[in-house]
């Protein structure tokens, strides 16, 4: 296990190591992601979020 | 944030977060995957928590693990976000369940946080065609959060 980063505010402690394997792409992520992709097209964001052109 | 959670182990990137569900079916491998969405944007990511099954050498988000440990699972799953976030405040998170039944755990998960999410996120839920600002007590299909 490697070093601690602490966020304050929120009382989160994360391990950080470096050494832990991280499965390169997750296939069921990426298929997650391209339905997100298509999802926002469609449907788009909230105003509020938009950013401004 | 201060629900019970899980120990979080993060690896060299900021996008891929490891911990151990505990309970009655053993100790069950847990990861959250920030995808990138820049097909659609920067600074989009998608949330993804999966289970790692061992014999299949994979992860899957459909399996149901049954672990008795829902409420402690979508705590550190919101403490994730939180430190996620704050390696990248403009990140805007899209959230969308594999089933509607996770879809509406996801929104059980932001309740029970809702007091210190309201005051630092801005969290919209996408019901019927539209988005709005996350009401509890409503079904959304979708969420959508970023830093205030």
């Amino acid at each position: 296990m490697g070093n601690v980063s602490t966020n304050k505010k929120f009382a989160v402690d994360v391990v950080v190591d470096k050494s832990i394997q991280d499965h390169g792409n997750i296939p069921a992520a990426q298929e997650k992601a391209r339905k997100a992709v298509a999802f926002l097209k469609k449907h788009g964001v909230p105003k509020s979020f938009a950013k401004k052109k | 944030m201060h629900l019970e959670k899980y120990t979080i182990v993060k690896g060299g990137s900021d996008f891929h977060y490891e911990f151990y569900s505990e309970g009655p079916k053993g100790r069950i491998k847990k990861v959250v995957r920030f995808v990138s969405l820049t097909e659609y944007e920067n600074d989009y990511y998608n949330l993804y928590l999966g289970d790692w099954l061992e014999a299949e050498d994979r992860f899957s988000d459909t399996v149901i693990s049954n672990n008795r440990d829902r409420e402690k699972i979508l705590a550190t799953v919101a403490a994730i976000v939180v430190h996620f976030t704050a390696a990248i405040p403009h990140a805007v998170i899209f959230a969308e369940g594999s089933t509607a039944s996770r879809t509406r755990l996801y929104q059980m998960g932001i309740s029970a946080n809702w007091q210190i999410i309201k005051e630092y996120f801005d969290l919209q839920g996408f019901k019927e065609g539209e988005w709005e600002r996350f009401q509890k007590n409503r079904n959304y299909e979708a969420f959508l959060l970023r830093r205030k």
